[in-house]
């Protein structure tokens, strides 16, 4: 029997990742798709049951789009059983608008649920303000079933007192519990629970900013001789990547751009790409970054530059310096402005007098 | 500051030289080529170091360029004075500047110094490196530089001027146009492009939410309608049981009604029964049946029948008998024909005889005659006999008829007495009662068991319906149930005001409408306002951006401003700086150099030159090739009196006047006495006529 598990699709919710509005646009469209195409997946490798952890929308109203997209795709695969947990960031409930509930979709309430499907058990129950604080504590499972728990949630080795977003690691232990499926952490994160299981996040399914770079997609579950083996599927369209370069030392814009184009050297076109620029940076070098995104943003589907070097100045350097550009800098470095703004200070001034001595 | 002597090892061209140097003007006369960069180089060395810069250029990469071509130890020593102190200063260079070493050693004690560290030169004089080299430096070729030219040099060995004062100018409309493209005055530039375009958007996006919390509203109201309805379908509810109830009684009602409606007919069948009953009663005696009549009518109609065939076969009777009568006076006459007979017979007997006589035609007319007589006669006899027997039989017959008809009449009375007499027996008469008022009475038998039969028949009909509207009503008794059965023999009855219940259940109907539309109006209003609310992610998203940028343009403005500020102070404070000294050694060196004309100078905040000269300031440009260069000469010598304070560097001067006419170069050499008794002065030169007489 195969399961999969995901999470946390905040679909047709606002991308944080910078992106012009068309693109912006068309990236919620994308995140959508996947979804369909995972759906799509499971059919085609025979997935019984889709867990969605929670977060499956954002916002306060569901787009109607969205709404439709999930319907349309649990109604088309009457043979794929889904339950769906409600996580934090779900505010109303997409199905309340229908007549009447599809067959192969199962919920959650406040208080656990179990469903059987073959030789499982999946038990889930949706944390809120109207969650009994002995919700852990209460959970009692079959010890002959190979057992699912869903939450939505952050798992801590003690949960927190008054916080119903965070549960307690050792409260579940030695439950009987093969596989405990969370969402709410955007990141894949497999660990062992106890002897009989392990607690997994399965990450989201695309990347929505900067900070959620790297391989993103399901885990699939499949059940061989009782016992659930996990595997982690990248299924993400388009990844996100977070670069470094280190830019010290490097005067020419030709030098700079091409420790970049070399630190991008293994990203696929179709990936979102971040670059930081870091490092420290003599005061006259030809340190661009406008030009720097424009000649690098055709070759991916995005990118944006962020300049993080510091201005490779010391005072020292500019004690002797008799002329009037000394004077200037003498008179920044001095000055009680912050640290960041001195050197940008100082980098505009100086590349004012430079280019204008050029012209 | 004073250099005493100095010893290269290797250093570009030049090794294993020594040389020595007193205060004041030390000239060396030498071909080009000799190596006068080159030392000026190591001189700067040996305070400055040797710089490490990647780049490859020779000219700009001094470190490759005077790398020794022997090889051999890279670089030298040199001694010199500060004040009292006598010092000397070992470096050798490596590829890199790691390898390079440095030992500044005290002479008095002959132990290391800790009096300058490698960065001697900078201490020293208080200049960096390129400062030094253009202050101190008077070569030929850029000979004609002005003041700011000559404070204004890069940390690199690029040759281009940067961080000019000239250009300082350039340099504040360059930024304060870039301010002026993020905010121009009344909010046109950049930002205020932006925050319009945020204010549009949080505007829109204010709205997009007051819409999705009116969808909250909405929703409410729905809820209310919600109930509303719902209280409306229990009233509905409520009245639909009433008018059910109301509908049951009357059901119940009508069944009460049907039932005694039954009932009622049931018992008027039975009266009707009854009363015909009675009619039948009235008939003492069962009149005689239809069948019977008509038998006895049958007979009578027989018996008149009778009566007339009596009549007729009277009639016969009479006929027959005097048929008879007639018949008996034809039987006479029978002699006739016996001589007839014999006549006949004689005939042929005579013919015969005749004929046996030989007389054959007469014989045989005889013969034939008397044949044919006795034939005839024979003929006529059988006739004869056959019509009497004939007559006999007819006779006989008419006798039979005679008796016949006698039996018949007589029969025939018979009949007719003995019908009459079932006749009168069958209608109840005596035996003697005439036929005509037999047919009476069989007429009146006849309406009476008419009358009956009709009764009767009535009678039967009714006891039938009698029977059937009893068995209704009975059955209808079992198909109530118990309540109605109840109900129904109860004798009460149910005053109903469906009416109004109707009436309100109707009201009802119609609020109940008005509310669905109602609601189906508020869904659609919902629904639209949930599209507006959809756009939300995409406008929060944008306005992220559109903050951001703001920001980020804001900061690049308040950064310009900051940077226009500063640049400005700092051109302040520089010029300031130099300005005074700066106007005062000019003065001085030009009226060293130009006593005669008192050119009067002047110097403005940047640095630039203008020469009074019939009563305006004009700048250098009027003035000759000649004149010029005393000026660039004041400006040059005036800079090494500002900028080194302490400690006087060693000026090195690479045939620097040769372009002066000789008035101008007699007036440079009384200068460089005067100067020879501030400081040293290195002279170089090609030509020995112009090594200046001092």
């Amino acid at each position: 029997m195969k399961l999969i598990h995901c999470a946390d699709l905040h679909l047709d919710s606002k991308m944080e990742s910078g992106l012009p509005k068309e693109k912006a646009a068309k990236r919620r469209l994308e995140l959508l798709q996947t979804f369909t195409r995972m759906v799509e997946q499971a059919q085609a490798e025979e997935v019984e049951a889709i867990l969605l952890c929670g977060d499956l929308f954002d916002a306060k109203t569901i787009s109607a789009r969205a709404r439709n997209c999930v319907l349309d795709a649990i109604v088309q695969h009457p043979q794929i059983f889904f339950y769906y947990l409600q996580g934090n960031h779900d505010q109303s409930s997409f199905w309340e608008e229908l007549p009447e509930l599809p067959d192969n979709l199962r919920l959650f309430g406040t208080d656990w649920t179990t469903y059987e499907q073959g030789e499982v058990s999946i038990t889930g129950a949706e944390l809120s303000e109207r969650t009994p604080d002995d919700l852990l504590e209460r959970l009692t499972l079959d010890k002959d079933r190979v057992n699912i728990v869903m939450l939505h949630a952050m798992a801590t080795e003690y949960g927190a007192r008054d916080s119903k977003d965070e549960i307690s690691l050792r409260a579940l232990r030695g439950k009987h519990i093969s596989y405990l499926a969370l969402g709410h952490i955007h990141r894949f994160r497999l660990e062992k629970l106890d002897e009989e299981g392990m607690w997994c996040y399965c990450g989201c399914l695309e990347g929505r900013g900067f900070d959620e770079c790297g391989e993103k997609g399901y885990v699939e579950l499949t059940l061989r001789e009782g016992a659930l083996i996990p595997t982690f599927v990248p299924f993400a369209k388009r990844r996100l990547h977070e670069v470094s370069v280190d830019i010290t030392g490097l005067m020419t814009q030709e030098e700079i751009q091409r420790g970049v184009q070399e630190a991008l050297e293994d990203i696929p076109e179709r990936d979102m790409v971040k670059v930081v620029l870091t490092g420290e940076v003599d005061p006259e070098a030809e340190k661009d970054t406008l030009w720097v995104q424009r000649w690098l943003e055709e070759d991916y589907y995005y990118l944006k530059v962020q300049d993080e070097t510091s201005l490779k100045i010391r005072p020292e350097d500019y004690q002797y310096d008799i002329s009037f550009k000394g004077e200037f800098v003498r008179l920044v470095l001095k000055s009680d402005l912050p640290q960041k703004e001195k050197e940008e200070v100082l980098v505009k001034g100086l590349h004012a007098v430079m280019h204008a001595g050029r012209e | 500051m004073q250099i005493v002597r100095l010893h290269i090892e290797n250093f570009g061209k030049l090794k294993d030289l020594d040389l020595d140097f007193k205060a004041g003007l030390t000239v060396i006369c030498a071909e080009n080529g000799w190596g006068k960069s080159t030392l000026a180089a190591f001189i700067k060395a040996m305070f400055y170091g040797l710089d490490y810069t990647t780049k490859r250029a020779l000219r700009e990469n001094e470190r490759k360029r005077y790398l020794p071509w022997q090889g051999g130890a890279y670089g030298g020593n040199m001694e010199f004075f500060v004040g009292s102190k006598r010092y000397r200063v070992e470096r050798f260079f490596g590829t890199k500047d790691k390898a390079d070493t440095f030992a500044l050693y005290d002479l008095d004690t002959g132990l290391m110094s800790e009096d300058y560290s490698a960065h001697l030169g900078e201490e020293l004089f208080g200049v960096n490196r390129a400062a030094y080299e253009r202050s101190s430096f008077f070569i030929q070729q850029d000979f004609m530089v002005s003041i700011s030219d000559s404070l204004n040099v890069g940390l690199t060995h690029a040759k281009q001027d940067m961080g000019d004062l000239k250009n300082y100018e350039k340099a504040i409309a360059s930024l304060e146009s870039q301010m002026k493209y993020y905010q121009k005055t009344g909010n046109r530039g950049w930002i205020g492009k932006l925050e319009e375009e945020q204010r549009t958007l949080r505007e829109e996006l204010s709205e997009c939410r007051r819409q999705e919390a009116a969808v909250e509203q909405w929703n409410v109201q729905l809820q209310e309608k919600e109930q509303e309805l719902q209280g409306l379908l229990t009233e509905e509810q409520e009245l639909t049981k009433e008018v059910h109830l109301t509908q049951d009684y009357e059901k119940m009602e009508a069944k009460r009604v049907q039932y005694d409606r039954l009932r009622k007919e049931a018992e008027a069948c039975k009266e009707e029964l009854q009363q015909t009953a009675a009619e039948l009663g009235e008939f003492v005696t069962t009149p005689p049946k239809e069948d019977d009549l008509d038998r006895c009518r049958e007979h009578l109609y027989q018996m008149d029948a009778l009566r007339q065939q009596e009549e007729h076969v009277a009639g016969l009777l009479q006929e027959a008998s005097h048929r008879l009568s007639l018949l008996e006076e034809d039987l006479d006459t029978p002699f006739y024909g016996l001589l007839t007979g014999v006549l006949a017979g004689l005939l042929p007997v005579l013919g015969v005889f005749l004929l046996l006589r030989g007389v054959t035609l007469a014989g045989a007319v005889l013969l034939a005659v008397g044949l044919v007589v006795l034939l005839a006669g024979g003929i006529q006899s059988l006739h004869v006999h056959r019509q009497m027997e004939k007559k006999k039989q007819q006779r006989q017959k008419a006798e039979e008829d005679l008796q016949k008809c006698e039996r018949d009449v007589r029969s025939v009375r018979k009949n007719r007495e003995a019908l009459k007499k079932k006749v009168c027996r069958f209608l109840k008469v005596s035996d003697h009662t005439d036929v005509q008022e037999l047919e009476r009475i069989w007429r009146q038998s006849r309406e009476d068991s008419r009358r009956y039969m009709e009764i009767k028949l009535r009678y039967e009909t009714r006891r039938k319906e009698a029977s059937k509207s009893r068995e209704l009503w009975f059955q209808y008794g079992d198909s109530l149930s118990e309540e109605e059965r109840t109900y129904v023999l109860a004798s009460g009855v149910y005053e109903a005001g469906t009416q109004d219940v109707q009436k309100r259940l109707h009201d009802c109907e119609k609020k109940k409408e008005s509310l669905l539309k109602e609601k189906q109006g508020i869904h659609q209003q919902v629904l639209r306002l949930l599209e507006r609310a959809e756009q939300i992610p995409a406008l929060e998203e944008e306005e992220l951006r559109l903050s951001k940028q703001i920001q980020d343009a804001l900061h690049e403005h308040e950064i310009l401003e900051k940077t226009i500020q500063y640049l400005k102070t700092a051109r302040e404070q520089f010029s300031m700086r130099y300005l005074k000294e700066l106007q005062q050694c000019l003065d001085q060196y030009l009226r060293l150099l130009a006593p005669e004309e008192e050119p009067g100078v002047s110097l403005d905040v940047k640095l630039h030159l203008k020469v009074q000269e019939s009563g305006a300031l004009r700048e250098l440009e009027y003035f000759s090739t000649g004149w010029k260069d005393l000026f660039y000469i004041a400006e040059r010598l005036a800079i090494v009196d500002v900028l080194y304070k302490e400690a006087r560097p060693m000026l090195i001067m690479d045939d620097p006047f040769v372009n002066l006419d000789e008035k101008k170069e007699k007036r440079v050499h009384v200068l460089l006495e005067q100067l020879a008794e501030k400081g040293q002065i290195l002279y170089f030169t090609c030509k020995e006529a112009h090594v200046p007489v001092v």
